[in-house]
């Protein structure tokens, strides 16, 4: 009778204690690509994994010292130090509304967000490990054995979870509070010079940046890619002829903070991006058909254009404690 | 109320152990296993195939030693004498080149009686490809899987060779969608034979892979000595060795 009563007691202990789905879902946002609900205790448990460089070879950086949340999450350096500070090829986007995204990296090359980690994890130049050691290291600590059993019920964890856990935290990164968001929501009113900026940047940017997040996540060359790049872009990805010299659209969301600016960090301000759009602009064989001629500007468009975008940036997102260690 | 609810539990509790005993029982009567085993040869079928060993290839004349031949075959399905087929579940298998036991898997919890056919996939649907993060097989902790290119290498060969410049090969092939996609359903009618399964003894379906066939129509590793993504070079080498991978006998 007694083993009844302990399975009993293991019904009961198996009922979930923290809060599944504390993050609300921003509603005027797009259907999300993924749904993912996140339980308190795992994204705990995730934030503690991003900010630990037990997950770098010779256990100097973690996911964090390369995506800082003062500037979104994103990197100003133009391109961030890996493990013995080698320099990577690529700037270090922001990370924010990542459930939204349909692929990953300026190439697109991740199709899943719960397999994003692992590029980092083995890129020689970034954390140089293999998921294999970091759960051998992992379980060696044992500094967050008490948090696994709480999730997990074992004790010891696997590279199934680990990637869970990561996806918590990443997945929970919402940007949804910025002036544009209460626009969006009608409970705030964009300043005259936003607005027609904002209505500029539809016509204008709009086939690319589109929606509440900026982008259709397509990947299209900008005219920042130029004849002799080695950085071939989504081409590495999918080998295909036309698709060199493209790269994922970025959402412009905390767009203020994220400078240096595009794949290669090659502009340094907002203005700069205007001009590159204006008369910038590489002709290679893969340009998009309507940069053909640039992006005209009449007087005052550029400074309207770049006040709107800076009512996408978001103060609570860059300093809420919830994504601090 | 609490005691209703104690009594309530224990009912649940007995019934369902009761339900799940009975059903085991009945089970060893009508459910039985299989085995799947591969037998790896070099070039012809005299010559067996084991790692760390100096093979020299018939055809481009490089001198290999593979240190690592692994591959998954997915989606099992086998087919009964009436036609209708059974499928097994979450059926993704890695196969390894390294020891008999990792060569081999074991198919349990197939209903007993006569098969004619066997289908089986060489290399990982998209699907799954392009799912997130899963356990067993297709763990990333296997390294079967591209960390900057979503998806699974479908098939890993790697070794030492003095005709590559490096003096080592390295040969991930992989790919599941357009022109790249080397996702390769095959079927077997097991030469005619016939697969009895029941509760008392365990068949072993036999079939035979053969690493030489990577480089049927692909160049010495002098030319190319690694493949690291999907592409055209992956395709001719996957279809050289999938086309080439044959069931031998039913034991
Ligand atoms: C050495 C610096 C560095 C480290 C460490 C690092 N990253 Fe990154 N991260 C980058 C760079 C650079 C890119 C852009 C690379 C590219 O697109 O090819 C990037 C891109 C990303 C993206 C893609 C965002 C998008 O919108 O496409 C995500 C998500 C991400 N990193 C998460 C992580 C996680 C999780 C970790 C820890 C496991 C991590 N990063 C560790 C530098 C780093
Ligand atoms: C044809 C599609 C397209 C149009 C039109 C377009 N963009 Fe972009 N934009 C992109 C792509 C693709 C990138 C990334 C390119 C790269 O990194 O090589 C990008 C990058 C940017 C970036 C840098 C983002 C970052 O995180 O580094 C800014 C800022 C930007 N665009 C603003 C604008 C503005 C403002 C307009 C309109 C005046 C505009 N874009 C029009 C496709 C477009």
């Amino acid at each position: 009778m007694k083993w009844l009563f302990i399975l009993f007691i293991f019904f009961l202990s198996c009922t979930p204690k923290a809060k599944e789905d504390f993050m609300a879902m921003p509603k005027h946002f797009p259907k999300p690509s993924y749904s993912i609900k996140i339980n308190e205790n795992k994204f705990e448990l995730g934030k503690q994994l991003f900010f630990d460089p037990i997950f770098s070879k010779d256990s100097t950086i973690s996911c964090g010292s390369c995506h800082h949340q003062d500037v979104a999450f994103a990197d100003s350096r133009p391109f961030s130090l890996g493990v013995r500070n080698q320099v990577g090829k690529r700037n270090a986007p922001a990370l924010q509304n990542l459930m939204w995204s349909k692929s990953f990296f300026w190439d697109g090359g991740v199709g899943n967000i719960e397999l994003i980690p692992l590029n980092p994890i083995t890129n020689h130049k970034e954390l140089d490990e293999s998921m294999v050691n970091i759960v051998f290291k992992l379980n060696r600590a044992q500094t967050y054995s008490s948090q696994i059993k709480t999730i997990y019920q074992t004790d010891t964890i696997n590279s199934y979870q680990v990637l869970e856990l990561l996806t918590q935290y990443q997945a929970a990164l919402i940007s949804d509070q910025s002036k544009f968001d209460d626009y969006l929501r009608g409970n705030s009113k964009l300043s005259t010079e936003e607005m027609q900026g904002y209505s500029l940047f539809q016509t204008k940017c709009g086939s690319c940046h589109e929606g509440p997040l900026q982008s259709n996540y397509s990947f299209r060359n900008n005219g920042i890619y130029k004849a002799g790049d080695t950085d071939l872009g989504r081409y590495e990805i999918s080998i295909i002829e036309s698709d060199k010299g493209k790269f994922k659209v970025p959402s412009l969301r905390n767009i203020e903070l994220t400078a240096p600016y595009m794949h290669n960090s090659s502009l340094t301000s907002l203005e700069a991006v205007l001009n590159h759009y204006e008369s910038g602009i590489h002709k290679t064989a893969t340009l998009d058909s309507s940069l053909r001629n640039g992006i005209l500007f009449q007087t005052g468009d550029r400074e309207k254009i770049i006040a709107f975008l800076k009512t996408l940036t978001d103060r609570e997102f860059l300093k809420t404690n919830r994504y601090r260690r | 109320m609490k005691k209703l609810f104690k009594i309530t539990i224990y009912s649940i509790v007995f019934g369902s152990l009761f339900i799940l005993n009975s059903c085991s029982k009945s089970n060893e009567n009508s459910t039985g296993n299989i085995k799947i085993q591969n037998e790896f040869i070099f070039a012809v079928n005299t010559v067996p195939f084991a790692l760390n060993q100096k093979y020299v290839h018939p055809k481009t004349f490089d001198t290999l030693t593979y240190t690592q031949f692994r591959f998954y075959i997915s989606n099992v399905r086998i087919q009964k004498e009436d036609g209708s087929w059974w499928n097994e579940n979450e059926s993704y298998h890695l196969i390894s080149a390294k020891s008999a036991e990792e060569a081999s898997f074991t198919i349990s919890n197939v209903p007993a009686g006569n098969y004619t056919a066997m289908e089986y996939t060489l290399g990982v649907d998209s699907a799954r490809n392009m799912a997130g993060a899963q356990g067993g097989a297709l763990s990333v902790a296997n390294e079967m899987f591209w960390d900057w290119n979503t998806g699974y290498i479908f098939l890993k060969a790697e070794g030492n060779s003095p005709q590559s410049s490096t003096g080592s090969f390295a040969f991930h092939l992989g790919g599941f969608s357009g022109t790249n996609n080397i996702v390769t359903k095959k079927t077997t009618n097991f030469n005619g034979a016939k697969l009895t399964v029941s509760g008392s003894v365990t068949p072993s379906i036999v079939f035979l892979a053969n690493p030489a066939r990577l480089w049927h129509s692909s160049p010495s590793v002098a030319t190319r000595s690694t493949i690291h993504m999907p592409g055209a070079p992956a395709v001719t080498m996957a279809n050289d060795f999938y086309g080439n991978y044959s069931f031998k006998e039913i034991k």
